[in-house]
């Protein structure tokens, strides 16, 4: 785990150009973005692709970047705003439903031993709830993350994280329910 | 039921309390109270032993190339944090140089000889925008493409500046910051996929329409000749990476192609 002041000089080298600086700050934080995209996206094409274009947009806008928050918090944040304009868009596109489960396709055998993938049963639920709801259980409750922190990826008030949480299980249950009647 | 009996029912499931008994008997105290309790614990069980999301070592190979291949083209645009200004001054120095060199040449030699030396200038002498729209990734025939950021009718350096501004500002905003989203209302659509087919630009999509600059370098007299434009872009690609070309409203003419 980088210190702030770790990220800080790192985003500083960035910024200065050096791409092995940028390497780090993949290292440190592709996982988790790869995590939180894969949940609230539900396909690993579409987490993959929301992956790539939140360190894209991190580059981007790394001059911009203020040490205001953690960096893991501001990368999450844009991985969450990323997840949700990709959700948009398929929403406009009117995209095929989502599939029973994951989508193993590009993998061998092997390889579908090495990615981990979520119960189909709890994908299925998740994907199912409205988008603010799911982010909200996924960040506090599949990543752990602290209240204060989601709320400050979400930019809500800490009450409103804590809402969307409590209803959102409430319809993750029914979710779960339903499958199993 | 009230906001803080919820928040007592969650933490009860959740397992986070030193002292249950307060939120025990609030459980007990109802079946709406119990219902809720073993929501928020189906919920919270059922995402614990929910299972890691994790890459391949493929995927994760795939990732990073992917990622390499966009920083590439960013870094050819501009170091990252640069305003898009920066980038684009040297271009537009340049083409002021080229616009002060033809009206030099046009007062000493004529019209024709200025028209050639602009036109050798600006390095794209004969295609048409709708040929260089058309070929938006191609670039082996030496002619103008997409990659070259070009479009073939000579721009001067402000008009230059100010499409390019739009272009930076689409890309930033994901092409969320146009005034209008073409997917939503069909007759618009429609009218757009027809001007941009007047355009020569098969095989596009309007993501959007600017009617209104947020560019500062625009003044009013020249966001009057500037607007209003439709952002198109190729079918299949998406913003920020892709090709954008800019089709003037009123005329239905490729103006500028960026990308």
């Amino acid at each position: 785990m980088t210190t702030a002041a770790q990220d800080a000089e790192l985003l500083a080298r960035v910024v200065a150009g050096d791409h092995e600086a940028f390497n780090q700050i993949m290292r440190n934080h592709e996982d988790r973005v790869f995590s939180v995209c894969l949940r609230i996206m539900g396909q690993r094409e579409h987490a993959l692709d929301a992956t790539q274009e939140t360190f894209l947009t991190a580059f981007r806008k790394a001059g911009q970047f203020r040490g205001g928050s953690a960096l893991g918090t501001w990368i999450y944040r844009i991985a969450v705003n990323t997840c949700y304009d990709q959700l948009r868009k398929q929403k406009r596109r009117r995209s095929e439903p989502m599939p029973e489960h994951m989508d193993p396709a590009d993998h061998t055998a092997e390889e579908a031993l090495e990615a981990a993938a979520m119960r189909p049963e709890i994908e299925r639920a998740l994907s199912r709830l409205p988008p603010d709801f799911r982010v909200v259980i996924v960040l506090s409750d599949l990543e752990g993350m602290a209240l204060p922190d989601v709320a400050e990826v979400l930019s809500v008030p800490i009450g409103t994280v804590k809402s969307r949480i409590f209803r959102g299980r409430r319809l993750l249950a029914e979710e779960l329910r339903n499958q199993n009647p | 039921m009230r906001e803080h009996e919820l928040e007592l029912i969650a933490a009860l499931a959740e397992g986070s309390l030193e002292d249950e008994s307060q939120a025990r008997a609030l459980v007990d105290s109802s079946t709406e109270h119990r219902r809720e309790y073993e929501a928020q614990l189906l919920a919270i069980e059922s995402l614990r032993s929910a299972g890691v999301a994790r890459m391949s070592e493929s995927e994760r190979s795939r990732l990073r190339r992917d990622v390499w291949a966009g920083l590439e083209s960013e870094t050819a645009r501009g170091a990252p944090g640069v305003p898009w200004y920066y980038r684009w001054a040297p271009i537009a120095a340049g083409l002021l140089v080229v616009v002060g060199v033809v009206t030099v040449l046009a007062q000493m030699g004529g019209e024709e000889a200025a028209t050639r030396d602009l036109t050798e200038a600006a390095g794209a002498p004969s295609t048409t925008a709708a040929d260089t729209a058309e070929a938006p990734a191609g670039g082996e025939s030496g002619e103008p493409t997409a990659d070259d950021g070009g479009v073939a009718t000579p721009l001067d350096a402000r008009s230059t500046l100010l499409y390019a501004g739009e272009a930076e500002r689409l890309r930033e905003s994901g092409g969320e910051s146009t005034a209008f989203a073409a997917e939503q209302d069909d007759s618009v659509a429609n009218e757009l996929s027809e001007c941009l087919a007047d355009a020569g630009l098969t095989g596009y999509r309007a993501v959007g329409t600017i009617d209104d600059p947020a560019s500062e370098a625009m003044t009013t007299t020249s966001a009057e000749a500037f607007l209003p434009i439709i952002a198109a872009i190729p079918e299949g690609e998406e913003l920020p990476a892709a090709t954008i070309a800019f089709v003037d409203r009123r005329t239905c003419e490729l103006v500028y192609l960026d990308g």
